[in-house]
């Protein structure tokens, strides 16, 4: 008797801890991270609004077979990477220019295999506009980090050539 | 004495004019530069207009089709040069246009013409 009214327990709050889980994972945790919103909600609360700035960074690269280019959106508010693979002593040529807004840009690379964190900086600016060329002083990932502190998206466009593999947005 | 002094007076002008010789040597291209501004102005004219000066008077390049971001150099070639600077001219086969890229001697575009 006893037993049966312990199972009876058990059962009744595995199931209302599933019924939390459901409703949980339909809720928020869907529109979060998936952005999957059956129900609304999330979209009221305001939980998809991290996938909305996610698409908001667009690209378009073209080449010509010497020169590479690419055309990258900075979501306002919000930062991104646009990085080359590069071994040490390799060089690369660049320019960009904004659709007119100054951005924050820190053209930067990062050892390969690092799990540190450590980057070194070569170039720190505001600016609309940039060119030159650097030298990879190690292997690892270089290019240049963008910051839009502007309440509308900016539109960057990079022109760049030497010895590198595009890695692309990160 | 008077001939060492105007051999140190030669010397002097020989050197200045070496130096003044140095600062006109800055704001000359060749080909080969003229035909790289203006591939380079054709990807930028993709993204933008670009602001510029011509006879004086302030004006504004006007961005031109996407498709001109892929031509590559060999469709670029010098087809005037006047007093250091140049007419360059591109052809896009892909939309098939042809387009003038006036470059000054200083390296900066000044024009895009379409004949």
């Amino acid at each position: 008797m006893q037993t049966e009214q312990k199972n009876g327990s058990l059962t009744k709050a595995t199931a209302i801890a599933l019924l939390i889980a459901l409703t949980t994972l339909v809720l928020f945790i869907l529109p979060a991270e998936y952005n999957i919103d059956p129900t609304g909600v999330g979209a009221k609360l305001g939980l998809t609004v991290f996938n909305e700035q996610q698409s908001n960074t667009s690209i378009e690269q073209a080449s010509d077979g010497e020169q590479d280019m690419v055309v990258v959106t900075v979501p306002a508010g919000k930062g991104i990477e646009y990085k080359l693979a590069m071994q040490q002593y390799q060089k690369a040529n660049y320019q960009w220019m904004t659709d007119g807004t100054s951005l924050y840009v820190d053209l930067h690379g990062e050892p390969k295999g690092d799990t540190t964190g450590y980057f070194e900086s070569y170039t720190i600016a505001t600016a609309e506009e940039m060119s030159g060329s650097f030298t990879a002083p190690f292997t690892g990932s270089h290019g240049w980090y963008w910051r839009n502190d502007s309440d509308k998206d900016v539109q960057v466009q990079v022109i760049f050539s030497g010895e590198y593999t595009i890695e692309g947005l990160k | 004495m008077k001939k060492f002094l105007g051999l140190i007076l030669a010397l002097t002008c020989f050197i200045s004019s070496a130096v003044f010789a140095h600062g006109g040597a800055h704001g000359s291209i060749d080909n080969l530069k003229a035909v790289s501004v203006a591939q380079n102005a054709a990807k930028t004219l993709t993204f933008r207009a670009m602001p510029t000066q011509v006879n004086g008077q302030r004006s504004t390049i006007e961005k031109i089709d996407k498709s001109w971001a892929k031509v590559s150099a060999e469709h670029f070639t010098v087809v005037n040069e006047f007093e250091g600077s140049f007419k360059v001219k591109a052809v896009n086969a892909a939309i098939n246009e042809t387009l003038y890229f006036k470059v000054n001697s200083e390296g900066l575009l000044v024009e895009v013409l379409t004949k």
